[in-house]
């Protein structure tokens, strides 16, 4: 009883003042290291991606560097691969696209004149095509705009990373567990089994939810590209990787990912309404097997954030830290939700101590 | 009291493993039941994955109730093992406690109390994981020692009951 008369000593308290000690703190270091933040990010992602390949190595008694210099050679010679065979195909086909973007309004002109021929043909009531175009082209750019804007930022942060993201990743694959452990050691003795524990939940549910996401993102981009490529529609692998990409960001990336496809239709040879059409199907298709079967057995519980948080998560960071912050909000605010909870959870066994010794 | 860590120890390489007390958790492991047929070269890994910790007298190592995250191996010191304020054992150097938690997340049940000071490494369950997931040849023994290891404290349980047992209905 006598635990009940201090508010301190209530486990959520405890948990939400040593969370939040430990939240400014990495705030702090994050302000710190505000212009390597995005390399360390990408570093630790390629890391969680390539460790455990660098774990199959070493279960075959290679030394560690050994280990991690072949996987980090096998990867840059397997991405040298992918863009000299990807890269020109892609590069042709954004040449193409930003040729015939010219031409997107007289394209949709046409596709909305001829649905007007079709509705006054059928009796329905017309629609001013001229209007509409106008209207469509301008929510589309600065849609797109805004998107584009975006996404070549983090392309760009990419591109100026590019020596430091190799080196970092490379001694994270040598060295994580050692710096890790050695962390560790600065936990109290009171405290070094509960941070050990809270540690190995956080990081199993996160680095589930990264692999998670990144095979959601590859299943949509081949799914995509293979429905496209089927409808007959233009572009289909870049606009696969680019829905693939769009749909890791939550509630928005649904409706953002099917731009791309409809923009690619109205600068194509034949920009007709059945085509468009057959481009939505294919996304929604995705998007359908996605929800069906990709989430619940890949992406599970992880994601198991109120929709509201979620919604609001993804917009402060879309705002704040542009397409990085859309795709980086929700491993965030799930790292944060798995963490404080561990916390309670500890505290909470830690509160019940002295009523254990009682009995 | 514990010694004093430097403040250069700020500026340590962080990435190079502070060795030393690898090669005595070796020497000490290579005694105990858990690492028994296991080869030396095997078992001085196996060390270099543990976690050192340095207690003072009468600070507690873990508490009942407390969520198991690994055993504990002792290297210099003694620990008791106390319920309610009895002890019911005292470890000495080279022996290991705590194992029942290498098996799962169970809450200590009794808690553990440095009576001198005393210097031991935790092997965390998350690394026995990991190991036996890397090198199951091994792991098949030392499960089987870890289970002989569980038996044993088992039987020992069962011993000191019917004792206790006994003793009462003679009384």
């Amino acid at each position: 009883m006598m635990l009940m008369d201090r508010p301190t000593n209530h486990p959520v308290v405890q948990a939400t003042i040593v969370f939040l000690t430990g939240l400014l703190l990495v705030l702090g270091i994050l302000l710190i290291a505000n212009p390597v933040v995005f390399a360390l990010c990408v570093s630790l992602g390629l890391f969680a991606v390539l460790s455990p390949a660098v774990d199959y190595f070493q279960q075959r008694g290679w030394p560690t560097t050994k280990a991690a210099g072949t996987v980090m050679a096998l990867a840059t010679v397997g991405l040298i691969l992918f863009a000299a065979l990807l890269y020109p195909l892609l590069m042709s086909q954004v040449r193409q696209i930003s040729e015939q973007v010219s031409h997107l309004d007289q394209q949709l002109f046409l596709v909305l004149s001829n649905t007007n021929v079709w509705l006054l043909a059928h009796d329905i009531s017309a629609i001013n095509a001229q209007e509409l175009t106008d209207s469509t082209l301008k929510q589309v750019s600065e849609q797109a705009s805004s998107t584009i804007h975006s996404m070549s930022d983090f392309f760009t942060h990419i591109a100026t990373s590019l020596v430091l993201i190799p080196l970092v990743t490379f001694f994270l694959l040598c060295d994580f567990v050692l710096l890790r452990n050695q962390a560790m050691q600065l936990l109290p003795n009171r405290h070094f089994e509960l941070g050990w524990l809270i540690y190995i939940r956080a990081a199993t549910q996160l680095q589930s939810y990264i692999r998670g996401i990144s095979i959601q993102a590859m299943i949509m981009a081949t799914v995509t590209t293979i429905g496209f490529w089927l409808a007959g529609i233009d572009y289909a692998p870049l606009l696969g990787i680019i829905v693939g990409l769009l749909n890791m960001i939550p509630f928005f990336g649904i409706s953002l990912a099917k731009i791309p496809p409809v923009v690619a239709v109205l600068i194509s040879s034949d920009p007709s309404a059945l085509n468009i059409i057959l481009a939505l199907a294919v996304v929604f298709i995705a998007q359908a097997v996605d929800n069906a079967y990709v989430i619940p057995r890949i992406v599970a519980k992880a994601a198991s954030l109120h929709p509201l948080t979620v919604m609001l998560g993804v917009m402060l960071g879309g705002y704040y830290f542009g397409f990085f912050g859309l795709i980086l909000t929700i491993p965030v605010l799930f790292s944060i939700k798995v963490v404080f909870n561990e916390l309670v959870r500890g505290m909470r066994r830690q509160h019940l101590k002295p009523l254990m010794s009682s009995l | 009291m514990t010694e004093k860590k430097p403040v250069s120890a700020l500026w340590h390489n962080y990435f190079k493993q502070q060795g030393g007390w690898i090669e005595d958790a070796a020497k000490k492991c290579e005694e105990n039941l858990l690492f028994k047929g296991l080869s030396p070269t095997v078992i001085r890994w196996f060390a270099s994955k543990m976690h050192p910790r340095e207690y003072r007298a009468g600070e507690n190592i873990f508490h009942a109730g407390d969520e198991g995250a690994g055993a504990i191996l002792l290297r210099t010191g003694s620990i008791a093992i106390r319920s309610k304020g009895v002890d019911l054992a005292v470890i000495k150097p080279g022996d290991m406690f705590g194992e029942v938690a290498l098996v799962d997340g169970q809450a200590r049940t009794a808690d553990a109390v440095a009576i001198e000071p005393c210097k031991l490494v935790f092997l965390l369950r998350t690394d026995l994981d990991d190991w036996i997931n890397s090198q199951p040849k091994h792991a098949g023994k030392l499960l089987k020692n870890l289970g002989a290891m569980l038996a044993r404290r088992l039987l020992e349980c069962n011993k000191s009951m019917a004792k206790k047992t006994s003793g009462d209905i003679s009384k």
